[in-house]
């Protein structure tokens, strides 16, 4: 579970996040909210990108706002982002294993948990190619495959289905569904696509100018009113 | 009415043809869907119409005028405007200077006009023109991005994932935004990962597989047949009209 507490963060004379206190406890929960909500400075905040002014996040007993990020990183927290970072002069195998670096894994669990995460992502054909080759689909699979590898504990994904077409979707929402399977983190979700969020996230979040408007089971969640007026778009029947 | 017209296009990146023997026209005043899994060359395609990737082989004229190895100001400047996937604004720039950069050739009357018209599509922005383009979020810079578009009062708008990062809600309104841009007679391409949201509203669709087309033709027969988008999407030809 992540206990997040009072999570305050201003950006000068902008609150981006108002005093969030929600209690995170399913296998993939869904970040949602219109555009500029503060979603992706809610992942930030968790990850060490951004300092919040004040707060505390207590996950799985560990208080990750007294660590610094890489050891955040070493704890067990990983990222995706909207623009994928990956290095195209190196190879999907270097690309996929620098987050295994500094765990000090033998040679033979190391190569044990890259050959796992190739299979699960579904990428094995490629292990030794150049980064620079690799189409968009495979280039986001491959940021996955480095969120997934070895054994995290929290997973935040930030819009991974942006640009992709639905089959490409599917294919990540099979992955996504797969991660708690795969190796028991827990995955946080943002994404517009409503259709993905429906079906893999069991619970889901909502921030509305910083404001933590909502958080419940998926399904109640889109059919709230708020939320269907904030978010999605659908007035309400007069 | 002016056409964008494409004949035998081929464009190479490295040792690959990503763009093969295409041949396709936009009309203004209409919206073409295209199509196609990530790799086909949708994005290159873009690039290429944009000047901003260099075409092997074959023609791009508007209105007879040839624009086949245009510099891509000269090709914005002719009325052609591109947003390219994953939004490049001036980062360290305001909304409003990012927006006006988008209008350099027109006069500061236009330009006024042109700019409020951005803030009128999206509210978002009116609030936030003397923020710096890169502190926005990704959405926000998204729409600065297609605000750039609309403001060098195009004849045409190659609109590369049009809602990438967009919430629900905006992709909604930025739907009835293409069809009043389309109703005031600017002629839109309009990539899309939302299937359903362009065919919709295209007046006539393209699946681009591999390089090639493997479907053109009516938009409302590929909603009505999924399995035809699919059979087109896997690269088999589906039915090229």
């Amino acid at each position: 579970m992540i206990d997040i507490s009072d999570l305050y963060v201003a950006f000068g004379g902008l609150t981006a996040l108002n005093r969030i206190n929600v209690k995170l406890d399913a296998p993939v929960v869904g970040v949602i909210g219109p555009n500029g909500a503060g979603k992706t400075t809610f992942l930030n905040s968790l990850s060490g990108f951004v300092r919040p002014q004040s707060g505390r996040v207590v996950a799985f007993g560990t208080s990750l706002l007294d660590l610094p990020p890489h050891r955040r990183a070493r704890w067990g927290l990983r990222r995706s982002f909207q623009k994928e970072q990956v290095v195209d002069e190196i190879s999907v195998e270097d690309n996929i294993g620098v987050v295994l670096d500094p765990l000090g894994l033998s040679r033979g669990e190391r190569e044990k948990a890259l050959t796992a995460a190739f299979e699960f992502a579904g990428l094995s054909g490629l292990r030794k190619a150049k980064a620079a080759e690799l189409n968009a689909f495979e280039r986001r699979m491959t940021e996955l495959a480095r969120c997934v590898v070895g054994a995290p504990r929290v997973i935040m994904l930030d819009e991974p289905g942006a640009g992709f077409s639905q089959g490409e979707v599917s294919r990540l929402r099979d992955f996504i569904l797969g991660i708690a399977a795969f190796n028991g983190a827990m995955t946080l979700l943002i994404d517009h696509d409503v259709d993905l969020i429906r079906t893999v996230c069991v619970n889901t979040m909502v921030l509305d100018f910083g404001i933590l408007i909502a958080h419940d089971a998926t399904e109640a969640v889109m059919a709230d009113a708020r939320v269907r007026a904030v978010y999605l778009g659908v007035e309400e029947a007069a | 009415m002016s056409r964008l017209e494409v004949k035998n296009l081929t464009v190479r990146r490295g040792t690959k043809n990503v763009i093969e023997d295409l041949s396709f026209t936009l009309e203004t005043g209409r919206v073409t869907a295209l199509l196609g899994p990530n790799g086909a060359g949708k994005s290159s395609l873009v690039l290429a119409l944009a000047g901003a990737l260099a075409s092997q082989s074959g023609e791009i004229s508007l209105d007879g005028q040839s624009l086949f190895g245009a510099s891509p100001e000269l090709i914005r400047r002719a009325g052609v405007a591109a947003v390219p996937e994953g939004h490049r604004l001036l980062a360290g720039m305001s909304v409003e200077d990012n927006l006006a950069a988008a209008g350099f050739h027109l006069s500061k009357k236009q330009l006024g006009a042109a700019v409020a018209e951005v803030y009128e599509i999206f509210p978002e922005l009116a609030g936030r023109r003397d923020q710096r383009a890169g502190s926005m979020s990704g959405g926000q810079q998204q729409m600065v991005a297609l605000g750039q578009a609309v403001v060098s009062r195009p004849r045409f708008i190659l609109a590369d994932e049009m809602s990438l990062g967009l919430a629900p809600l905006i992709v909604t309104r930025l739907m009835r935004v293409v069809e009043r841009l389309a109703a005031s007679g600017v002629g839109i391409l309009l990539i899309e990962q939302f299937t359903g949201v362009a065919l919709g509203l295209a007046d006539e669709a393209f699946v681009l597989s591999r390089g090639r087309f493997s479907y053109g033709g009516s938009p409302r027969k590929l909603l009505a047949q999924p399995e035809l988008l699919h059979t087109a999407y896997l690269g088999e030809t589906a039915a090229v009209a």
